[in-house]
């Protein structure tokens, strides 16, 4: 947690991009130059172009979502989750309620006055039907009761170090876990003030003097003024304005005030002087890329899935298409920040054999280039896919492979005949799950020397690329018996990523998103554009299902 | 994170300390230099005296147990709040079973080669029919046929960096917590399904599945061939490994670890307690030297028969910090207060026309000054008491905070006590605001060191010229409960429902309490539960809960 950014974090779900201007623009016209992290789920492609557009990095709620909690219980485990990956970066954080924030000036200008600060509203829990519900709801009338002299908090707005809030979403996701009853509702509010008031953290505190924050719904109107400075509450500016439009002084002026606007000068990637865009976040370590081999006859229906859903979930990853392209598809590729390697037009019996030779030649030149070589590469023969979430989200050491479900290939006449061109099949061999040759991931390096080791079955016997998908048996002989020199990690079908192709069995759950066997993967690969599965994805990504 | 410690988390339940013979000897034999924190649950007090002893940090595993989970399954829970609180001050990571594990050297003398090391068992998913049916209970029979051919990884040790620690056990939590309306997560072992589950299904970044054993050994599916002992120690495949888990269920290596001495305890591996971990603060920097202080008031007459169980559920609870008792000690309660790392602070007996609850706090505010004195060992925050008629449920400085700590008695307002009624008007005329607030307890504060002797001399300006007024009965309570609502104090002051941080058993709440383990006061653990009857159900819990009598 040495970082020396900060980071406002929140949740957007069902909703267009519009209501946020007043978020965003008031934000950008402060001195904050930290990064906006908005978790995103069920918003359209346009809503999340226009995001990032703004600066703002998107981040999808489904992978660690909580199936039977609401978006808005679940969005803890979502922050949780984010914070445990990139809480090194930062400094402190704001986790926010973006609908209904309003900013006056920079949060953070003033250090925090503890570790975790909440925000008070200016009523009790007695007072307070909504809020004594939410407790009651979660943990009786009896709390409820114990409670109802204390401050409500709300849960929209709260601040801390890095550790700080570390260790309020820890005891908001427990606590959230340990619900029996549903998780409906407003509940969390209910959860958040438990956890505030009863099972206090670590040097935490409860804000009573708004420094930070005006929670305006119980505010008097007597205490609003309108200024020149903007909005005073008891002839104070505070610098963020939470709950703007529960208060009609306010929301008139949020309304019609100028610095509430967006204005094109604000579609930048962020103020320049700091790292705070994701395309910048991401420029500090080296990019990853997706390395994809396109075959019009197989693949025309599935480019622009392929880009749409990638730009979606990913949008600072490298995109390299090699292939024929014609000029339709170049257009296409291009509008994806695409970059093209071409490759002669093959015969689409071979086409996954061939495939190979022409990744391996594009990852030498990549390794060639001085100023932008990628960290990690995801290699695929095929552009049959559609990614659910950013292909690089759970990337390791060592070379990630891939199995095309739980069949062996002792199971497998295809994979065993292909596997006997490479290798006597033995016993041990035999029980080995297939492993796919569509894809692979690692660190370039890594990626390289595998093709390096695979290329070399192939020398010699170019007789052997007119069988169909030979190169997979080379694939399957090269990880089982592990003598490559680096770690193989070979990920369960559904795990990374998930092979459309025949029933698998696991179950598939469209609640915060889609979730297959539990799990979201990286990628789904198919035959066809209009599966079940298919579908449903297209839907939770907003791509084009007609 | 160069230059910081390294940490080993476990969990100890139900067993005497006697089990932790081997862990302790082998680790203190290598250069391992880090903490050792113990999650205990269940546990007597001679086991907490003894991990103290020997220098391990003792957590009560039971504060953030959840009801439809074992033990087993909430540890997870208690390392993530361990780590999101303390994992500042280390670099890498290990948890582990305790009861058969052992070390050989330090697993961290080299660099970790993933930011998570999982470790294998020599058995695919599969082929187990125990961990195939944990899956298959978790996630269903489709799940579990999608994993049969990949190798077990065993629950029992995990390594990691701290982010890398902190990224697995969010995965472990947010799974457990998809799973917590089920009752499976009270079968024994199901948390191995589900950390298969996570390595599988759910990889995390840079997270490696290690099929080397280079970190530790999984003994109960290799192979005796593969084993052999020397005078270096347990060889895998020729290997000498850091760490052997399982070691119990192979008879060559239960042989040879009962026998050699190296996996022996003795008097010299006791050794002195390690410093508190140490974070950075917004609240203030803290030095590894500054610890906290509990300050609490002795009187006989009241207080004879609490002094032994407030002191040992105090250390029982895992508080290893200072401790102070201010009173008029006989020589046998001088003594056992030296057996608990107390300070006594002797006074002559008080006038017993002054209420003993009121001058209890002029000897406690003395004791401040006088640690205010000493550089050295001025402690950070105090806690201060004005009787020990009181059993502690866990660390009373666990979620200390800026400003000053005061407590609720109960849900009752100041309105609608006349007894509070009565002692607030010796000191303010109460106004309607005032009546509707909840009665402070006098009975304890807890802050900054200066924090609570700057209270303590606002709440003596109350007295002055007025020292008749100590002879009415908890009057100072009047005072404190002015000085808190009426912000009279220059300090944040935080105040704390009943239960949330101290459980006044005084008054009939209503409010739900367990007094199984899990002991819980409205879904919470309260670190002091104060009642001036001893034998209440609640308290006789407490003191089950801890071991001690």
């Amino acid at each position: 947690m040495n970082g020396t950014k900060h980071l406002i974090m929140g949740l957007w779900a069902r909703q267009p991009f519009r209501p946020l201007e007043k978020f965003i623009a008031s934000l950008r016209r402060t001195a904050f130059t930290g990064d906006v992290c908005l978790c995103v789920e069920d918003v359209s492609a346009e809503t999340v172009a226009l995001l990032r557009a703004h600066g703002i990095i998107v981040e999808r709620a489904g992978p660690s979502a909580q199936p039977r909690m609401t978006a808005l219980s679940s969005r803890y485990f979502t922050y949780l989750e984010f914070l445990t990956r990139h809480g090194d970066d930062y400094a402190n954080v704001m986790l926010t309620d973006p609908g209904g924030t309003v900013f006056q000036s920079d949060p953070f200008a003033a250090p925090l006055p503890a570790d975790i600060v909440y925000t008070q509203e200016r009523c009790r829990l007695g007072e307070s039907a909504a809020d004594h519900d939410a407790v009651v709801q979660a943990y009786g009338e009896s709390v409820a009761h114990n409670m109802r002299d204390c401050m409500v908090s709300g849960a929209g707005a709260t601040f801390g170090t890095t550790s700080g809030v570390l260790r309020y979403l820890v005891a908001m996701t427990h606590e959230l876990s340990g619900r029996t009853t549903p998780i409906t509702g407003a509940i969390d509010q209910g959860v958040h003030n438990y956890v505030v008031h009863m099972r206090p953290l670590c040097n935490a505190w409860l804000d009573q003097g708004a420094s930070i924050v005006a929670a305006m719904r119980n505010v008097p109107d007597a205490s609003v003024q309108i200024s020149e400075q903007g909005v005073l509450i008891d002839g104070r500016r505070a610098p963020v304005l939470l709950q703007w439009d529960s208060n009609a002084t306010t929301r008139e002026h949020v309304r019609s005030a100028p610095q509430f606007r967006l204005d094109e000068a604000m579609q930048v990637a962020g103020p320049a002087s700091g790292p705070a865009t994701p395309v910048a976040r991401e420029a500090a370590a080296a990019t990853d890329a997706v390395v994809a081999y396109y075959h019009r006859e197989r693949d025309a229906e599935w480019l622009p899935l392929f880009l749409g859903s990638l730009r979606c979930v990913s949008d600072s990853v490298d995109v390299h298409c090699v292939g024929d392209f014609d000029q339709s598809e170049q257009a296409l590729l291009s509008q994806h920040r695409c970059i093209v390697h071409r490759a002669p037009v093959t015969d689409i019996v071979i086409a996954e054999n061939v495939a190979h030779f022409y990744l391996s030649q594009v990852l030498d030149r990549l390794a060639a280039e001085r100023d932008r070589v990628p960290g990690q590469v995801l290699v695929l023969d095929s552009m049959r896919a559609v990614f659910p979430r950013d292909p690089f989200l759970s990337k390791t050491i060592g070379l990630s492979l891939f199995c095309e479900g739980p069949m062996r290939i002792g199971e497998s006449g295809f994979n065993l005949e292909r596997l006997a061109h490479f290798t006597t099949s033995d016993e041990r061999r035999l029980r080995c799950p297939i492993v796919s040759s569509a894809l692979s991931r690692g660190p370039l390096p890594v990626a390289r020397e595998f093709y390096r080791h695979l290329l070399a079955e192939l020398v010699g016997r170019t007789e052997l690329l007119s069988t169909h998908k030979v190169i997979q048996g080379a694939f399957n002989k090269l990880c089982h018996d592990g003598n490559l020199g680096f770690p193989v990690i070979t990920h369960p079908n559904g795990a990374e990523a998930y092979f459309d192709f025949w029933p698998s069995g696991l179950a598939i759950d469209v609640r915060h998103g889609v979730r297959i066997g539990g799990t979201v993967p990286g990628i789904v690969l198919g035959a066809y554009t209009e599966t079940e599965l298919m579908m449903k994805l297209r839907i939770d990504l907003n791509l084009p299902t007609q | 994170m160069s230059g910081k410690k390294n940490l080993i988390m476990g969990l100890w339940s139900r067993m005497t300390f006697d089990g932790l013979e081997k862990f302790i000897g082998s680790l203190r034999r290598t250069t391992f230099h880090g903490d050792v924190c113990v999650f205990v649950d269940a546990v007597t007090a001679e086991t907490v005296d003894a991990l103290l002893a020997h220098g391990i940090l003792v957590e009560r595993a039971d504060r953030l147990a959840t009801p439809r989970m074992n033990d087993q399954s909430s540890r997870y829970f208690d390392y993530l709040d361990f780590l999101a609180r303390d994992g500042e001050a280390y670099a890498s990571v290990m948890i582990s079973d305790l009861r058969d594990v052992v070390f050989q050297s330090d697993p961290f003398e080299k660099p970790l080669p993933a930011d998570i090391v999982f470790a294998q068992e020599r058995c695919l998913l599969g082929e187990s029919p125990v961990n195939q049916r944990w899956m298959a209970e978790a996630y269903g029979e489709a799940v579990a046929h999608n994993v049969r051919d990949c190798l077990v990884s065993c629950s029992g040790t995990t390594f990691g960096t701290v982010s890398g620690m902190l990224r697995y056990l969010v995965a472990m939590t947010t799974e457990l917590a998809g799973l917590a309306s089920r009752d499976i997560l009270l079968s024994r072992g199901m948390d191995q399904g589900i950390h298969n589950y996570v390595i599988r299904m759910r990889p995390l970044r840079n997270a490696w599945f290690d099929p080397t054993d280079s970190l530790v050994a999984t003994m109960h599916f290799v192979p005796d061939e593969s084993i052999q002992t020397t005078p270096r120690g347990v060889l895998i495949d020729g290997k000498l490994v850091p760490v052997v888990h399982q070691w119990d269920r192979k008879k060559i290596t239960l042989d040879y670890v009962w026998a050699a001495p190296q996996f022996k305890l003795d008097a010299a591996q006791r050794t002195p307690r390690p410093a508190p971990p140490a974070s950075p603060s917004m609240a203030g920097p803290r030095t590894m030297q500054q610890e906290d202080a509990v300050v609490a008031f002795y009187h006989h007459p009241r207080d004879a028969d609490w002094l032994a169980p407030f002191l040992r559920s105090l250390r029982c609870a895992g508080y290893a910090e200072g401790l102070h008792c201010v009173g008029a000690f006989k020589q046998h309660e001088l003594v056992l207060l030296s057996q608990y790392g107390c300070v006594a602070h002797p006074i002559d007996a008080t006038d017993p026309s002054l209420d003993v609850e009121n001058i209890a706090h002029l000897f406690l505010s003395r004791v401040l000054d006088q640690l205010a004195t000493d550089a050295a060992s001025r402690p950070d925050q105090v806690l201060v008491l004005d009787t020990v008629r009181a059993g502690f449920l866990r660390d009373p400085f666990q979620a200390k905070t800026i400003g000053l700590s005061a407590f609720h008695e109960s849900a009752m307002r100041i309105g609608d006590s006349e007894y509070n009624l009565h002692r607030l008007a010796q000191f303010t005329a109460p106004q309607a605001d005032l009546l509707q607030r909840p009665i402070v307890s006098s009975s304890l504060l807890r802050g900054k060191l200066d924090i609570v002797r700057a209270c303590y001399r606002k709440l003596f300006i109350e007295f002055v010229g007025r020292a008749e007024l100590l002879r009415i009965p908890k009057v100072i309570q009047g005072a404190i409960n002015k000085l808190c609502h009426g912000g009279g104090l220059d300090v944040p002051v935080i105040l704390h429902p009943n239960g949330a941080e101290a459980y006044f058993e005084i008054w009939e709440e209503g409010l739900p309490i367990t007094t199984e383990l899990p002991i819980r006061v409205a879904g919470a653990v309260p670190f002091v539960v104060l009642n001036p009857v001893r034998e209440t159900e609640l308290m006789q819990a407490v003191r089950a809960s801890l071991g001690i009598q």
